[in-house]
This record gives C-alpha cells, sequence and structure tokens, in this order.
C-alpha cells in the first residue's frame, strides 16, 4: 500500500473535518466540546495513520477515531446524562427546547444513539456496514437504532412542521 | 411516503439544511495540521485539576497499602503467584478529590489485557459493594481504547473505609512502555441489586394486572403494567424501603414470542439499548417507572424475560479520580503459525504469543472464541496448564475491518507459567506445536 504523505493526509482531513465535526456534535453537548474532540482524533489519526490499510476508506476510519475521541471526552468529563434525568412524570414526553427547525436541530431531540446512527446515515450517506464499523458495533445494532430513530424522527417532523409523512 | 421516500427526503435536507459549524473552524483545523509532529509524541491531556504523576512500572509493581494491613494480606492473596514479579513502589500515584484518595497499588499488562487494582479510601458515605457495579471507571492507554472491560470491589475494610478495586481491559493490541490512563468518575456506596431470571418462560406481562411479587428470591415487586396514550408500555416496580430514588436504576428485559414459543422481539436485551426510566417517590415508598417505546404493531403479547434492580440508601459520589501511569509489558514469547490457518469457516489464525499469564491467538474473526473452547499449555515435563477464557472477551467483530482484527481468543493463566517452558498449545483440542521442527504448525 502506498503510504499516505504528509501533505496527503492534511488534504484529506480538511476535506472530511466537517463531517468529523457532525460525528463529534452528535456525541457532546456543545461546540467546543466537538471541536476538540475533532483535534485529538486529528491527532491521534496521524499517529496512527500506519493502520489505514484502506486509503479509499480514510472517511470512515476518521469518523470512527472522531467518534472514540467524542466518547472518550464525555468519560472523562463524567457527563453520563441517564434519561431519568430528562424525562418527566411517566407518560409524558420531555419538552425539549428547540433550537431551530432544521434537520439538525430536529435531530438533536432523539436520543444519543439514534443521534448519532441516523447523522451517519443522513448527513454521511453511509450504509449499515459502514455505519456499524465506524460505531464498532454490529449491524443488528445499527439497523434497530435506525428503525426506532426514523420512527421518532417522523414523529417529530409530523408535530414540527405538519408535513404529511405518513406511518412508515 | 415509504422509507425508500422518507430516506430520500431525509438525505435531501440533510444536503441542504446542513448542520452549524463554529466560525473558523476550518481555520482552526488547517492550524492544527500545520503543528502535526514529524514523531510521534504523547497526546497532551488536558484535564484540569488531575494529578499528572508518571510511575515507572517494571512488570509488576505493588505498593503498601497504605491504611490496611487486612487489605495488604487480600491483596497479596488475590495476586497470588504473581507477587514475585512484584516490585515495591517508594511513592505511590494518587489523587484525591472530595475527600477520597485513590490511590495506585499494581498495574500489569501484556498486549492483550491490562489489570490494575488501586485502594480507595475516605469518607464515601458508605461502604462499597463487593463485585460489580459500584466504581464507574475506565482504563485506557495512549493512543487506544478498551473495548471491553470490567471494575469491580474486590475487598473492603469498613473499619479503615477503604477498599481496593480491580480494573482491567482487554484489547487487540495494548501497546508496551505507553502511558495508561486509570479514571473513576463515579463510586455507589451500599449500593444492592436484585435480579429475577425468566427467560425460559418468561412471565406474562398484562395491561391492568395488579401489584405481584416476582418469582426468585429477591423479591422483586412489580406493582403495574400499562400502555400509556402515546401506546408506550410501563412497568412499574417498587424499591424496597430506605432506597433513595435519584440512586435507583432498572433494566428489564421483554420478548414477545410466536405461537410456537419463538421470540420474534425484544426490548431492553440489545447491547447499547437505552434503558428509560424514572424514579419516583409516592405515599413514602420509591417506585422505578421503566417505559418501552413500542411501534404499531408491537403492542401486545409481551413478557417479562429478566430484571435487575439497582439502589441504595446513601448517595453516589460524582468526581474525578485520574490516574496516568506508565506500564511496561510482561516479557512474551511470540510464534508465527504456519501460514494464514483456517482455524473454521469464519476464523483465520496466523500468530500465537504467550506471556507469563496469557495465552493469545492472533489472526482475524467474525467472533472471538469464548470461554467454551478450552486451553491448555504443555510444558517440557509433559504436565498441562489449564489457561481459562474470560468471559468479558467475547467480541463481535462483524462492524469491523478485517485489517484491524488481531486477536481471536485469549486466555489466562491462574498461576504465572514460564513461558520457555512451553513446548506446545492446545486450543479446543487442536494441537499447536512451539518446538522442533513442526513448530507453527496446528494438528
Amino acid at each position: 500500500m502506498k503510504k499516505i504523505e504528509r501533505e496527503q493526509f492534511v488534504q484529506l482531513v480538511e476535506a472530511h473535518s466537517r463531517s468529523m465535526f457532525r460525528a463529534a456534535r452528535a456525541v457532546l453537548d456543545c461546540d467546543a466540546d466537538a471541536e476538540d474532540a475533532v483535534g485529538e482524533a486529528v491527532l491521534l489519526a496521524w499517529q496512527k495513520l500506519e493502520t489505514l490499510k484502506r486509503p479509499e476508506a480514510v472517511r470512515s476510519w476518521l469518523l470512527k477515531i472522531t467518534v472514540r475521541c467524542a466518547y472518550s471526552q464525555r468519560r472523562k468529563q463524567g457527563r453520563v446524562v441517564y434519561l431519568d434525568d430528562l424525562e418527566q412524570v411517566a407518560g409524558t414526553v420531555p419538552a425539549l427546547e428547540l433550537e431551530g427547525t432544521d434537520l439538525w436541530s430536529t435531530l438533536r431531540q432523539l436520543p444519543e444513539e439514534q443521534r448519532l446512527v441516523l447523522t451517519l446515515y443522513y448527513y454521511e450517506d453511509l450504509p449499515v456496514a459502514e455505519a456499524a464499523r465506524v460505531l464498532g458495533v454490529p449491524q443488528g445494532t445499527i439497523k434497530s437504532r435506525l428503525s426506532r430513530g426514523r420512527e421518532r424522527l417522523r414523529q417529530i417532523l409530523c408535530e414540527e412542521d405538519g408535513y404529511e409523512y405518513q406511518q412508515l | 411516503m415509504n422509507i425508500n421516500s422518507f430516506d430520500s427526503e431525509m438525505r435531501r435536507r440533510a444536503q441542504q439544511e446542513d448542520c452549524p459549524v463554529p466560525e473558523g473552524f476550518q481555520t482552526r483545523v488547517t492550524q492544527t495540521l500545520n503543528k502535526l509532529p514529524e514523531k510521534k509524541r504523547t497526546i497532551p491531556r488536558r484535564l484540569a485539576g488531575r494529578i499528572a504523576a508518571v510511575a515507572a512500572a517494571a512488570l509488576l509493581v505493588t505498593s503498601a497499602v497504605a491504611a490496611s494491613p487486612a487489605l495488604q494480606d487480600t491483596l497479596e492473596s488475590f495476586l497470588g503467584g504473581f507477587l514475585p514479579y512484584s516490585q515495591p513502589l517508594e511513592e505511590g500515584v494518587s489523587v484525591t478529590d472530595q475527600g477520597v484518595t485513590v490511590r495506585l497499588v499494581s498495574a500489569m499488562a501484556d498486549q492483550g489485557m491490562a489489570r490494575v487494582i488501586v485502594e480507595v479510601s475516605g469518607d464515601l458515605g458508605g461502604t462499597l459493594p463487593l463485585g460489580t457495579g459500584g466504581v464507574s471507571a475506565w482504563l485506557s492507554w495512549e493512543g487506544g481504547s478498551a473495548d471491553i472491560g470490567k471494575t469491580e470491589c474486590i475487598a473492603v475494610d469498613p473499619e479503615r473505609g477503604t477498599c481496593l478495586v480491580e480494573s482491567r481491559l482487554w484489547s487487540d493490541s495494548i501497546h508496551a512502555g505507553r502511558n495508561m490512563e486509570f479514571q473513576i468518575w463515579k463510586l455507589f456506596p451500599n449500593q444492592k441489586e436484585a435480579e429475577g431470571s425468566y427467560f425460559d418462560e418468561g412471565i406474562p406481562l398484562e395491561p391492568g394486572q395488579g401489584s405481584r411479587t416476582l418469582p426468585g428470591k429477591d423479591g422483586i415487586e412489580l406493582v403495574s403494567v400499562e400502555y400509556d396514550s402515546g401506546g408506550d408500555l410501563h412497568l412499574k416496580y417498587k424499591l424496597p424501603e430506605g432506597a433513595l430514588p435519584e440512586e435507583c436504576r432498572v433494566m428489564s428485559t421483554l420478548y414477545q414470542r410466536g405461537e410456537n414459543g419463538d421470540v420474534l422481539r425484544a426490548h431492553g436485551a440489545e447491547d447499547g439499548e437505552e434503558q428509560n426510566f424514572t424514579a419516583f417517590e409516592q405515599g413514602g415508598r420509591v417506585y422505578v417507572d421503566q417505559k418501552f417505546t413500542m411501534l404499531e404493531g408491537e403492542r401486545q403479547d409481551w413478557s417479562l424475560a429478566g430484571v435487575v434492580l439497582t439502589y441504595s440508601d446513601a448517595p453516589h459520589l460524582e468526581g474525578n479520580w485520574t490516574l496516568e501511569f506508565e506500564v511496561q509489558a510482561l516479557p512474551e514469547r511470540s510464534i508465527e503459525l504456519d501460514g494464514e490457518t483456517a482455524w473454521s469457516e469464519t476464523t483465520r489464525v496466523d500468530g500465537l504469543t504467550l506471556t507469563p499469564w496469557s495465552v493469545r491467538l492472533t489472526g482475524f474473526a467474525q467472533q472471538t472464541l469464548n470461554e467454551d473452547v478450552p486451553c491448555f499449555a504443555i510444558l517440557q515435563d509433559g504436565s498441562r496448564v489449564e489457561a481459562h477464557g474470560e468471559t468479558f472477551y467475547h467480541i463481535d467483530f462483524s462492524g469491523r475491518w478485517e485489517e484491524e482484527i488481531t486477536s481471536v481468543g485469549f486466555w489466562e493463566f491462574n498461576a504465572p507459567v514460564e513461558t520457555s517452558e512451553i513446548t506446545a498449545v492446545e486450543i479446543g483440542g487442536r494441537h499447536i506445536a512451539l518446538t522442533g521442527e513442526t513448530t507453527g504448525t496446528i494438528a
């Protein structure tokens, strides 16, 4: 395999940095933390460059490292959020403040596992197998999160936008 | 609109709307890229308030457990045959937060596994429970992270308020000589568990059913089963007296079975599926309400397959107890196997690595060989030493790139074995010669 040189690596990261930020932001609660995770991921990717066996898979490889850095950062900050911290009396839907009505803001209302999978699926257009590799989980897990995330997204969009999204 | 149309619409919106990116982000990325080191260096850690002490540890190091002779005895007994590898540290690596001190006592690693033991002392407001669950911790190494880990309290001295906590990680390649980082972020004193397991038959869940005590020694009370107005299922459990609402957790597994008893669907069983619950106080007692999101067509014929209630009468502690240290890998002996051998339809092996505490088979597999595959080291005198497969080292690699796979099996010795004395290894009945003309061949 032809070795990726420094200049090539720089170009590749610049080309995919937005994707990396989206993935990190899907995990973390603020832009600053997501930027930090991207920065860590860039340095880590440079350090582990020899482990990239297939240059054509560089985007997924960068995304995988970014997601791991994001989770690592969240663990270090002790920000383990339990859903019972968000939900109110059983039977009600948590009233999260809407930042806007664009798709990204809507995705932010979903549970993190579903949000991350949908980000990879819609924004990065990754197939299920590739998303499974990025997240290091079985394909069945991706499909399950995709199915539930899609349904919840549809419900929220119906309420928000009045779109006529019929039952999937 | 069907699924394909919905997905197409969402992709279109994703491309058109994108996600907001902070101003100057691209510039800052370029600046980071411009500063890439020529040589690989340590990634700087930026955690505030952390004591960044580095303790060089050759092989296994132990430090006297500060306040508790009883725990010192337990530590030596726990380390057993590996104790002779130890070297006492003159000064322990430690960190104190909120009056609780975590101190490094022992660290040991090879390429497949790392074990760290720390002493936790101070006013926890209670006693850590023995076993897993009382400590939220993470063990990682520079440039990598653990895929699977286990942290448990192995000994407690309640009189002195001190305990020993062991954390283990298993991974494909823990690089020797690199910095390791052990971090505790939560401690759960007095935590208890009530568990019920009904996977064979299941407990039918009938909406509107009255309160019932579930079978089993822990006497779990299932108070109600209801569907809410949104069609989601709620199971409500009553907790023992004294439990604090904020310290309650529940994990339930539901099955929906077909006419022939086969499991059609499961809820709560999938790795990573969220456990959605609320704990609250009512009439002087604490309850936990667990909610299961139900899609249309799923809202019937569910049974309870298992439940675990976790609770405590003492508040948990949150803090930042991070220890960074360097550990040298145990000496290893590596043997290249005869070409890339097909172990099975889904497994290829290309190497074997031995350390005083482990046997590691490398190659590529869809899934690691689990603890049911026996492993023996055969010594020069003909004796056989068994190595056991740890339950936690069972990784489904279907989400991995093929090139990433290195470990397909990992087995541990109960006592250290001199690797130079091993003449062969038997794994799953297959004989791998390590000496002579047939070295590296699998029979």
